[in-house]
């Protein structure tokens, strides 16, 4: 059974603040997924443009400092797990989330992680994956922080 | 007293049990889509909601559900299995008829990262958008 539909085993659970152990931080280029994503940043843009009610059901819209947060978190993790391990993470989707929050999404056959970046900025995010093994990973952090551990997950 | 009274719910319908073998149908707009699929944006309680909003399969079709919408044509359907949402922990699926939808039903419980991430795995497709 993939892990969520109703039991979970093996969950992890981290702290704000919680940092992954560091390697040597050799100076490198920059990673070698950095044009996909920079797309992937772009092409998100669009949603910045719709007004409240977009879904016809009251939603909010979305605050230009809300998507500037979870897009710095892309790109600062992303070079720094480049940086660090050498390793490039794949391209998340960024979507609209709940009350003008902001969800950063891997989907794929071997994890799918969720990231929600809220609207408040001084309130943590809050993120959940998960993989066919049976490994759980949910918690909040600071988005300002050292989180390339969370990003390193995606690739072990 | 009968339940209506009690939950203090505006209408005539007696609130029931939903069994966990029924089906509840939730409209999911167009732009909260992508490659024909709802975001995880989806399984969130709406602005004046105790809870994320749905339609009992007791008294409610897929076409129904979508007919409920201020622009059906802008909106698919997704049916999920009461007993599969259940399963989501701390989550309860609840009948609270309304005077204009004796269908209407709440799904109860904090919409998390992990519970809409889990949400996205259980529904079904039945009404497409038109033209995806």
């Amino acid at each position: 059974m993939y892990p969520g539909k109703g039991k979970v085993d093996n969950v992890i659970m981290f702290s704000p603040g919680l940092r992954f152990d560091e390697k040597d931080q050799t100076p490198s280029s920059l990673p070698e997924n950095q044009g996909k994503l920079q797309t992937a940043i772009e092409n998100s843009q669009e949603f910045l443009e719709w007004e409240d009610n977009w879904d016809d059901e009251g939603s909010l819209g979305y605050r230009k400092e809300t998507w500037q947060r979870a897009t710095d978190f892309i790109l600062d993790n992303n070079l720094r797990l480049w940086q660090a391990y050498h390793v490039a993470m794949d391209v998340p989707d960024i979507l609209p989330g709940p009350n003008g929050s902001i969800d950063i999404h891997w989907q794929t056959p071997t994890y799918e992680l969720l990231i929600n970046i809220p609207a408040a900025p001084d309130q943590l995010a809050t993120f959940y994956g998960d993989k066919p093994s049976g490994t759980v990973i949910k918690g909040r952090f600071q988005t300002e922080a050292r989180n390339e551990w969370l990003i390193m997950w995606l690739t072990e | 007293m009968a339940n209506h009274v009690a939950n203090g719910v505006d209408t005539e319908w007696e609130i029931e049990e939903i069994p966990n073998q029924s089906l509840i149908y939730m409209r999911v707009h167009k732009n909260e889509m992508k490659n024909g699929k709802p975001l995880p944006f989806t399984f969130r309680i709406r602005p004046g909601h105790t809870g994320m909003s749905v339609d009992w399969d007791k008294y409610a079709t897929p076409e129904e559900t979508q007919l409920r919408a201020k622009n059906p044509a802008d909106n698919a359907v997704i049916a999920m299995l009461v007993g599969d949402v259940r399963q989501i922990p701390e989550h309860e699926v609840l009948h609270q008829p309304i005077s204009s939808n004796r269908a209407h039903s709440e799904v109860m419980g904090e919409k998390t990262t992990e519970a809409r991430v889990l949400f996205s795995r259980l529904y079904k497709l039945v009404i497409s958008l038109e033209g995806a």
